[in-house]
Order: structure tokens, then sequence, then C-alpha cells
């Protein structure tokens, strides 16, 4: 098939060697490339129960066919590995320009395995591959990491790296890439960092073939102009994601004070036009037309930021509305390697433990001070705040407002105003996530009732079928593209024919597979579950005030949702299933 | 009756950047002034008036603060 490479780059850090192999093509068919391919090694490769931070978890980078070509948005690359903060399966997306440069240097993937003796950083020039001595960037951050790695190498490389937080292994350590974008979470820094791997410099010079180019070029101009640069994608490029802030305090499910309430008094400090006034510049990855990416200055700090998810949890979710401190806390996240969304849920938790009394960590809402400092003491690991929001609750208590689903801490949508998204959070297979089903687009921002469980199983697993198969192709969640455009565009890539309903049976192939994955590692339906605040305390303020999302119908809801998927009522896919979608 | 309105993201290209105030001859409802705006009815827009998300069918108020956002994806 055109529009892969057709190559692994298979890593050896035990004995610091590399080889070249055929990627598998028959996986390639059935699971595309991206999150789905790199699902599939992982499930294949690992054993059962291995120590995600032990030398035996491998770390798959995974381009799909779309990267590296002419279609737009189809700049991500896919990360994949064990987790270590939830221990299900884990894939992360990155944007930037690296999953294009390791296709232009002749892999599909890298696939990366073992623990090197000593630090060292992968260095990638087409088909030249070394190991290098990483000693002296160990304890440094990610930017000057990248600095020096440009230096060394070359300005045109491109680099991923992690920070002290992913050398410390810490749960929330993400990896870092152009400086501020992020593979960001369920601790996949800390699996680099459990490898002695520091960086991953890449620089490639090929190109990718296409099964039709003259069409493809033409189709991807058209696209571009009517489908991707429309009303319903422009918002990336005006505003990018802070425009939900304002959004989702409108409709009551703005995360503050660590999920206590729907609505934040200071929100208008940190909305889409607070971000705009400090906005100096604008950024897109590699063939985006959208560019998203947000280049801030307050005079203190310059990042390419702050997210909505950054805004929300790391600002009215901790209670701080002064927009300097929230990008300086970007900033140190970016540079520590922290994922800003475990790191500001922690931070929040800890402190309604400390504002409960049931443990003092000397952290307030509100506190930018203490806020600040908790960030740098978890890369360092210097806090118990390291140990992430489940590791808290299970040492000091709280874990009915412990607001985490299998480890992994909640992202900036309220599900009491969302009770689809309650579904989603519960059943995403990395733990509470937003990114594998976002149904709040139809419920609280869109029309559907949100606070109904009517037709709520059906949307989730509808959108978890569409973005499996999107990030395995792997273009960009932010542009709301059909399956039938993704179809043509795979199409006119690969020269294998590809139909909206292909997408739809391999979506669900890949979510299934991922299911078996945590049923492997012991995952069933009592870890589908939300935490008991969702259940039991009501919201107080705005659109959600006295909304809650009652136990029996997110049971009901979870039934349903098994039921639609064919699995039984452990959450256990049925051999009829597997057999259907041919696992 | 006049209502003060603005426009989010790309919806801006339809009525102007921050908070405009627009004269009406009557009472009309929330989608009647996105058709006088000349938005297009296929797009999905969120309407926000006084801060709280309101459907097409709700009938301005004087006074009334209007916040229209586009459709978005992805989170």
């Amino acid at each position: 098939m055109k529009g892969y490479i057709g190559k692994v780059l298979r890593i050896d850090l035990n004995n610091l060697t590399s080889s070249v192999e055929s990627l598998n093509l028959l996986w390639a068919e059935k699971y595309i490339g991206g999150k789905g391919l790199a699902m599939k090694y992982i499930y294949e490769e690992l054993p059962p129960k291995v120590d995600p931070l032990s030398p035996k978890n491998k770390m798959i980078l995974m381009t799909g066919p779309l990267t590296g070509t002419a279609v737009p948005c189809s700049g991500k690359l896919t990360i994949a590995a064990k987790s270590p903060a939830t221990n299900t399966i884990l894939d992360c997306s990155i944007g930037g320009h690296i999953a294009g440069e390791i296709k232009y240097a002749g892999y599909d993937a890298i696939i990366i395995e073992g623990k090197a003796e000593k630090p060292v950083y992968l260095h990638i020039e087409n088909s030249k591959v070394e190991l290098k001595s990483a000693g002296n960037l160990w304890g440094k951050g990610t930017h000057e990491t990248e600095f020096f790695l440009k230096a060394t190498c070359g300005p045109e490389v491109k680099v991923l790296a992690i920070g002290p937080a992913g050398e410390n292994m810490v749960p929330m350590a993400c990896i870092t890439s152009e400086l501020y974008r992020q593979a960001g979470r369920g601790g996949i820094g800390a699996v680099m960092g459990s490898k002695n791997l520091k960086a991953i410099v890449v620089k490639g010079t090929n190109g990718v073939k296409v099964a039709d180019p003259k069409q493809l070029t033409a189709r991807a101009k058209e696209i571009m102009k009517k489908d991707t640069l429309s009303d319903d994608n422009l918002w990336a490029y005006t505003d990018g994601t802070p425009i939900i802030v304002e959004l989702s305090n409108s409709t009551g499910v703005l995360p503050t004070r660590n999920f206590q309430q729907g609505t934040f008094d200071g929100f208008d400090k940190i909305h889409a036009e607070a971000v705009k006034a400090v906005r100096k510049d604008k950024k897109g990855c590699l063939s985006c037309g959208l560019g998203c990416g947000n280049y801030v200055n307050t005079g203190q700090s310059v990042v390419e930021g702050p997210e909505y998810e950054t805004l929300s949890i790391g600002g009215s979710n901790c209670g701080i509305d002064d927009l300097e401190a929230i990008v300086e806390f970007n900033k140190l996240c970016d540079d520590l390697g922290l994922d800003t969304i475990s790191t500001g849920n922690t931070i929040a938790f800890a402190m309604e433990l400390t504002e409960k009394g049931i443990k003092d960590f000397n952290l307030k809402f509100g506190d930018v001070k203490g806020y600040l400092k908790a960030t740098k003491n978890i890369a360092n690991k210097e806090t118990e705040l390291a140990l992430g929001v489940k590791g808290l609750s299970e040492k000091y208590g709280g874990k009915e407002f412990a607001m985490q689903v299998k480890g992994l801490e909640f992202p900036g949508y309220e599900p009491r105003g969302s009770w689809g998204m309650g579904l989603a959070y519960a059943t995403s297979d990395r733990g509470a996530c937003h990114t594998r089903a976002w149904p709040i687009a139809d419920e609280a921002y869109g029309d559907m009732d949100p606070f109904t469980i009517e037709g709520k199983a059906e949307l989730v697993v509808g959108l978890q079928h569409y973005n499996a198969a999107k990030f395995s192709t792997i273009l960009c969640d932010f542009w709301a593209l059909s399956l039938e455009t993704v179809a043509e565009l795979l199409t006119l890539v690969t020269g294998k024919q590809y139909t909206e309903k292909d997408l739809k049976i391999i979506g669900e192939r890949i979510v299934n597979l991922a299911r078996m994955f945590n049923i492997r590692e012991g995952f069933d339906a009592k870890d589908d579950r939300l935490p008991q605040r969702i259940y039991k305390e009501a919201l107080k303020t705005g659109a959600t005030a006295e909304k809650l999302l009652p136990e029996e119908e997110f049971n009901k809801m979870l039934r349903e949702y098994y039921q639609i998927r064919g699995w039984d009522s452990e959450g256990k896919p049925t051999g009829e299933k597997l057999d259907e979608l041919a696992i | 009756m006049k209502i003060f309105l603005r426009l989010c993201g790309p919806l801006e290209r339809y009525g102007g950047h921050g908070i405009n105030e627009i004269s009406l001859q009557n009472s009309i409802k929330a989608s009647q002034l996105l058709s006088e705006l000349q938005i297009p009815s296929s797009l999905k827009v969120l309407i926000v008036v006084n801060g709280v998300k309101v459907t097409g069918d709700y009938n301005l108020q004087a006074g009334d603060i209007v916040v229209l956002f586009p459709p978005v994806s992805g989170g």
C-alpha cells in the first residue's frame, strides 16, 4: 500500500543497537496506523502484567499513512506504551512537525525497548541511527534540552524530549516537542525516563509516495479551502481552545475548585479575549491550515498556549484567575515535562484536602505562589503530590472527590453538566479522557439535553469509533470532518478503497482491542466508574445549579453502552463480537 | 429596543469585533437575529443570553446581552 514507507525502526536500549524491519501490512490494513496500529503492536508485543516502568515496557512512535502528505491537518504523531499512571493501554497524540520528519527519515514507526544503562538520546538522520550520551542533559528542562540538541545536531532537526518529571518517573510526566507541544497524558514521559532515554532527534530528507498524487493534490487544496477553513473549524485559528472557557462557564461545565462548581467568577480574566490581549503570534503543525497555537507574552513568561485544558484545570479548578500565573504554570509544566491536566488536578485535590482539614499541604485555592511551587516540587518528586490524585486519595482519603478514572485525572469538562461526558470518561481506554469521545459538543455546547441519559450511550459509542479511526490515519482532533472525507483521502493516499463503513468498523475494532488489553491487565466493569462527587454532590451555580449525575442513571447508561457494544455485563467483549471484528 | 451583541471567533465576520449595540424594531426570536446577521442556518451556533444558553426560540428582550459561539470540536 502507498502512503506507508513499509519500515519500522526498532531500538534496543539494553544493547544500544538498532534494526530495521518491515511494517506489518496485514495489521496496517486492519488498524491503519497511529493509535490503532500502535495499539496492535503493544497488544501483541507486551506480555501481560508488565511493570510499565520496567525495561519490558515498550514505547512506540507511530505515524499514519496520511502523515507527511498533502492532506491537511495530518501532522500528528502517536506515542503509545502501557501507562504507569493507569496500568491501561496508553496512546498519546503530539503535534508539531516530528511525525512528518520520521516518515521523511524512512520509517512508519519507531519501537523502543529495554533500558539504557546510562542516559542517552537517539539521533536519527535517515538511515543513520545512533545512540549518544545524554549525561550532560540529564536534569535539564525540555527547553534547554531542545536548544542544545538543535545547536548540536542542526537547527532543522525535530526533537522529542523529557524534563526532570520524566527522569523522575512522575506518573504525570509528558514528552515535549517544539518547546510547547506535548504527548501529555498517562505518564508517557515517565516511560521514556524509565528507559534512560532523554530525547529523540530526527532529520529526514526523503518523501512519501502516494497512490494518486495529482488527484490528491487537487482534492487536498479543495478540501482545505471548502472544509478545513470553514466556519466550523476557523475558531481554532481565530481563538484556539481558549474560546471554550466562556462556552463552558455559560453552560455550567467549567471545572472550578476541584470540580466543586461549574462556573468561575473570574472566568473573564482567563477567557479567549484575555488570552488574545497578550497574544503575539500564531503557530500551526505540519500541513495544518488552522494554526490553533497562540504565542502569548505576559511580560513575565512567553509560551505557546495556554490551551483550554490549562486555563480550566490549571486555572479555575485551582481557583486561579490570574492569567499571568497560569501562563507561568504552563511554561513550568512544559519545561519540567508535566501534563498540565494531571498536575492542575493534583494541586486542586491537595487544595481541597487542605481546605477540608484532611491533610495540610499548605495549599489554598487561589494561592498562586503555592501552586507554582508545588508544580516544581512535583516534577522533582519533592512532594507527595507526585503520587497524583489517585495515589494521594489512597494515602490520605477523599476518594469521593478524587477526580479521576482508573488513575487518570479529569480533563476540563464537568460530567454533571453533560451526562454523556461522564460515560465517555468512565469507558475511555486510558482513564478519564476527553479525546476518545467528546459528547459535550452535542450536549452542553449543542442541541441535546445534557441532563438525560437518552441517546448518550449510542452517541458515545459512535464518537469513540470516529475518533479511533481518525486518530489512526492520523488527523487532528480539531478538524471536524466526515468519515466519508477521511475515507476519500485515505483512498487517494493508499490506493486501497476505503469507505465510511470500513472506517467505522476499524474504529470499533480498535476500541475492542484496547478493551481486550485492559481486560488482560485485570480491568472490568467495576473500573468503569466515576468519583462519588459526580453522583451525589449537586453543583451550586449557573446552568448546572442543583445538577448531578445520579448513580442509577449512570449505571443504566453504562449497561446500555455495554449492550450496544456487544459486551457482557462485566464489560468484556463477547466471543461473537471479537469474531465479527476479526480481532 | 436595543440589545448588545458579541460574536465569538470566526462569527465576527457577520457583525464585527467586540460588544455592539443593535437596534431592533420589535422583539424577535434569537434565531431571527442569526438570520438577519446572515449566519448560515447550517452552522450550529450556540446562543448565550445574559450568561445563559438559550434556544433559537428565545424572544429577545431590551437590554439583553447576546453572545454567539461557533461550533467547536476536539476539546
